[in-house]
């Protein structure tokens, strides 16, 4: 920078720093009310978002560990197979709720603000239930069949690893 | 947040605190008003550019860097915003309390006698180039011969003297 353009730079900015005028008060109101809109955004707003985002994320995660035995990719191995043999069925079915919600909320923190990963984390335990019975729902129209009991260990489980999820990308998320 | 520093309070605005947004906001926002208010005489402009520079702090907030002052990144982005407003408009005023239209037009017997002196700074064939070239209207052959060099070099020459000259304007002019 030459010194006419820095001494022009140090003679704006003092006036900047020594400039005292208020905005109009609807203004401020205005502009105040429209950062505070983007600081809180809607949960539903985030929650179809999160939802988009496991779709898709939750889709690809049965490539590798199979849910309720749906495999749309025919994949030989799966880390259900794994955790049914280290921990037996109930350890699976936790494991396996973990790994599919835990997942896309992992995956959906790579696409939120940090003002909606703050909104997933006010709501934190119902957006996660919610997207789990969601998911067991499609499970069902898919044709998977399972008892109460396991159903309720599978969400157990993904309602850990969502919300571990939800603290991990806010703890990256945060500066 | 009244005994927070500015900049502790923008890591909190950063990780999505609304109250550390309320602060900073009643904190400077007469600064930028003022500064913007100076500039344009168009009411509706200052305030539409007003609201532009919150929204660009807005979405540039993840840019800001702790370890720098908070006012010269608020300075730099009002800066910014006020030139993309300028551009966007097409006729914004600038302002600062003066009638543009009072203008008159430059006194180029100033600024001819200004660059006079400011090419007694060049090296000798540059100025005698440049002089025969602006003030005595010769031609690049006529120059060639009076340096006793080809007109692809008194070419050169004028083009280097043009440079230095704008390089000493740029620097400060003939005073």
């Amino acid at each position: 920078m030459t010194d006419k353009k820095n001494n022009e730079w140090i003679y704006n900015y003092q006036e900047f720093i020594n400039g005292n005028e208020h905005a109009p008060t609807e203004l401020n109101n205005k502009v105040y009310d429209e950062i505070k809109s983007l600081l809180n955004p809607n949960s539903f707003v985030v929650f179809s978002k999160v939802l988009g985002i496991h779709f898709a994320v939750g889709f690809l995660s049965l490539s590798v560990c199979h849910q309720f035995g749906i495999n749309p990719f025919n994949t030989k191995r799966s880390l259900a197979d794994w955790m049914m043999d280290i921990g037996g069925h109930h350890f699976c079915m936790v494991g396996c709720g973990v790994l599919f919600l835990g997942l896309s909320i992992l995956a959906a923190g790579i696409f939120l603000t940090i003002e909606e990963v703050n909104a997933l984390k006010r709501t934190q335990y119902l957006q996660t239930l919610v997207l789990g019975l969601i998911s067991l729902g499609i499970f069902v129209s898919f044709g998977a069949e399972f008892a109460f009991g396991i159903a309720m260990l599978w969400l157990i489980g993904g309602l850990a690893g969502g919300v571990a999820a939800t603290q991990t990308i806010l703890r990256v998320k945060r500066v | 947040m009244k005994e927070l520093s500015d900049e502790e309070l923008m890591v909190l605005y950063q990780n999505g605190d609304e109250s550390a947004f309320k602060a900073l906001y009643f904190r400077h926002s007469s600064k930028i008003y003022a500064y913007l208010k100076k500039r344009f005489s168009q009411e509706e402009f200052v305030k539409d550019t007003f609201q532009e520079v919150f929204m660009k702090i807005h979405k540039s907030k993840h840019l800001y860097n702790r370890s720098f002052p908070v006012l010269p990144w608020l300075f730099t982005i009002t800066n910014s915003t006020l030139i993309d407003c300028l551009r966007k408009a097409k006729t914004p005023q600038m302002t600062d309390n003066f009638d543009f239209n009072q203008l008159q037009a430059p006194n180029t017997q100033i600024i001819i006698g200004d660059a006079q002196l400011l090419t007694e700074r060049l090296p000798e064939s540059q100025k005698l180039a440049v002089q025969m070239r602006y003030i005595d209207s010769s031609t690049f052959e006529e120059i060639a011969d009076r340096l006793k060099t080809s007109p692809t070099n008194a070419r050169q020459l004028i083009s280097r003297g043009i440079k230095r000259l704008k390089q000493l304007i740029d620097d400060g002019g003939p005073s």
